[in-house]
């Protein structure tokens, strides 16, 4: 695809969002939010696992954490919901600067299992008693948003489509520039990429405040989709979907994150209907499945499939 | 006397440690050997332990069906191994992940459809009480440390006396150099996931008596079992139990006198990553050559 037909599809991608969103009412629009949401979750969880090869299987802490700054925020000290949203990817930056130092000292896997850890103790954190008096302990804070613009449906779609633009944007430029190649050359060949001159322990710090700073304004903007925080909708069952949702978007791929918030939206809603397993049997079988089938993405893999085809 | 309470958590988190390392030692074996962490091992484990309780409700008496379910769990280390991991043995990282958190997912929403997610009594092969002297722990207790005990000694001396033992040391150790004196380092791979399908299932079944069977059983178990190895050093097995005691002990201890039951878990993971700031190789490691 050339870029000026590339440059035209995402136009037109934008416009299609945009109506969507001006001609939506009620639950859908809603839904629509939700699913804008869990993008630019997605948009930070592609940018540190797809892109930097850094292994995150604790991404629903990020959002229990800006969606619980920007709650208490707006809630118990009254901020207007912008500069929330500015403290929790703030905050959602510094938390992910600190793990990217613990991605210098745990690799691969380690680190995947210790962000695990994290997703698991983050409702056990927000439900201490101790905390109750800020975050509302099991129940969780519910709050009136006060009527300003970007508090309203409309004003909170157009927040939200511009900041997940935004994000996409910057994310696709930043994968076309020198730090975008620095982290695929740290993710192939570390080895390689440090004799190359790029430090990656600070390198990892960046792809990580990054990630952190998107996946937890998304969890703030969430938050006041919502109008409501729980610590049960952060439990790891989140972490892992986000996990499945980048995967079944297709790895390689930026655009995937469209579809794989789709994934899981929908995914836990349908199947939680019939029973608690059959979201996690969902998430299983997907997570195996593409591994198997489109490790690398799904045009690589109907390109290996064709080219099987062709031979015969 | 009456043992005062903290004396009696120390015995109880040193009984419980035991299961931790024995869980550890199960990542470690692989992660000795290939490098990967198996996240499916707490569930395998828990699957594990639903098959024996099967066969214990079928009539079977305890101790052989947790010595049959022993070697079945051998078996399914070694076939999940052969058929789902070879053949992303040497995928990139992130292809590894999402077939082990994939397997730990399926394996976890199976037990729950099959076995369902009511609580289940899980019998203990222990008497009551404990012979006289030893009361601070229970029966079930003392025969949780032994067993680990016995069985840790066995599988030292299996790696260190027998021809097995010493090709899976070969395999981990130096894979080519191996390959060259005619071992098959596949199958040192798949015997190495077999053995630790092996412990796994022991420290579920040991386990499954102190809390009830439930599909999530071995998740906190899991978690512990890691911390466990990387306080230790991830591939070091002694480091294992080491990790395993401390967190063993430190656990309740936390619990109770500094941070409350609802923190008491989040404490341990946040005082593991705290060590691991100071001491990224874990406590027995060797010294870090710089993590670049």
């Amino acid at each position: 695809m050339s870029k000026q037909r590339r440059f035209i599809l995402w136009v037109a991608v934008a416009l299609l969002l945009l109506g969507t969103g001006l001609g939506l009412q009620g639950y859908a629009l809603f839904q629509f939010q939700q699913w804008l949401v869990l993008v630019l979750a997605l948009v930070g969880l592609h940018g540190l696992t797809a892109q930097a090869g850094l292994l995150s299987l604790g991404h629903g802490a990020f959002m229990a954490l800006g969606a619980y700054t920007t709650a208490m925020l707006t809630h118990h000290a009254q901020w207007p919901t912008p500069w929330a949203w500015l403290a929790a990817a703030l905050l959602g930056a510094a938390w992910g600067a600190g793990l990217g130092g613990l991605a210098s000292r745990l690799t691969g896997h380690l680190l995947a299992l210790a962000t695990f850890a994290l997703a698991v103790a983050v409702p056990q954190v927000l439900k201490a008693p101790g905390l109750a008096a800020w975050t509302g302990g099991a129940q969780g804070l519910t709050w009136t948003p006060t009527p300003a613009f970007w508090n309203q449906p409309l004003g909170l779609t157009l927040c939200l489509l511009g900041v997940v633009g935004l994000a996409m944007g910057a994310q696709q430029l930043a994968q076309q520039r020198v730090w975008g190649w620095a982290l695929v050359a740290m993710r192939e060949h570390p080895v390689a990429a440090a004799e190359l001159g790029f430090d990656l322990p600070r390198l990892r710090r960046q792809a990580f405040a990054w990630s952190g700073a998107l996946t937890s304004l998304a969890g703030g903007m969430g938050a006041m989709v919502l109008g409501h925080v729980s610590p049960d909708a952060y439990t790891a069952l989140l972490s892992i979907g986000l996990l499945a949702g980048l995967v079944v978007g297709g790895v390689g791929q930026l655009s995937g994150v469209g579809l794989g918030a789709a994934f899981v939206l929908w995914v836990p809603q349908w199947a939680g209907e019939f029973s608690q397993s059959v979201p996690w049997a969902i998430y299983g079988a997907c997570l195996l499945g593409v591994a198997y089938v489109a490790p690398e993405g799904w045009p690589q893999a109907w390109r290996a499939w064709r080219r099987k085809l062709t031979k015969r | 006397m009456e043992p005062s309470i903290w004396l009696l958590q120390l015995s109880a988190g040193v009984a419980n440690g035991f299961i931790y390392a024995a869980l550890g030692l199960a990542l470690v074996m692989i992660h000795r050997t290939t490098h990967h962490i198996n996240f499916a091992q707490g569930e395998m484990a828990t699957l594990s332990t639903y098959l024996a309780w099967q066969l214990i409700q079928s009539g079977m008496p305890v101790a052989a069906a947790m010595a049959l379910t022993l070697v079945l769990s051998l078996a399914m280390g070694v076939v999940v191994q052969r058929v789902l991991i070879r053949p992303v043995q040497h995928a990139p990282a992130l292809t590894q992940m999402m077939v082990f958190v994939g397997l730990l997912v399926s394996i976890n929403a199976f037990t729950g459809w099959w076995f369902g997610h009511v609580l289940q009594a899980f019998p203990s092969p222990f008497p009551v009480q404990a012979p006289a002297g030893l009361r601070l722990w229970s029966g079930h207790q003392l025969g949780m440390v032994g067993v680990t005990l016995i069985v840790m000694a066995l599988v030292w001396l299996f790696f260190r006396f027998t021809r097995l033992g010493l090709a899976l040391r070969a395999a981990a150790q130096h894979p080519e150099a191996a390959r060259w004196v005619g071992i098959s380092v596949p199958w040192m791979w798949a015997w190495g996931w077999g053995l630790a399908a092996m412990l796994g299932a022991l420290a579920g079944m040991l386990m499954a008596p102190v809390v009830y069977l439930e599909p999530n059983l071995m998740m906190g178990v899991l978690l512990y079992g890691f911390a466990a190895a990387v306080l230790g050093g991830m591939d070091r097995p002694q480091g294992a139990v080491l990790g395993g005691l401390l967190v063993g002990v430190i656990d309740p201890l936390l619990g109770t006198y500094v941070v409350g039951h609802e923190l008491q878990q989040p404490a341990v993971l946040a005082l593991v990553v705290a060590v691991l700031w100071w001491r990224p190789q874990g406590l027995l490691g060797p010294k870090a050559q710089g993590a670049a």
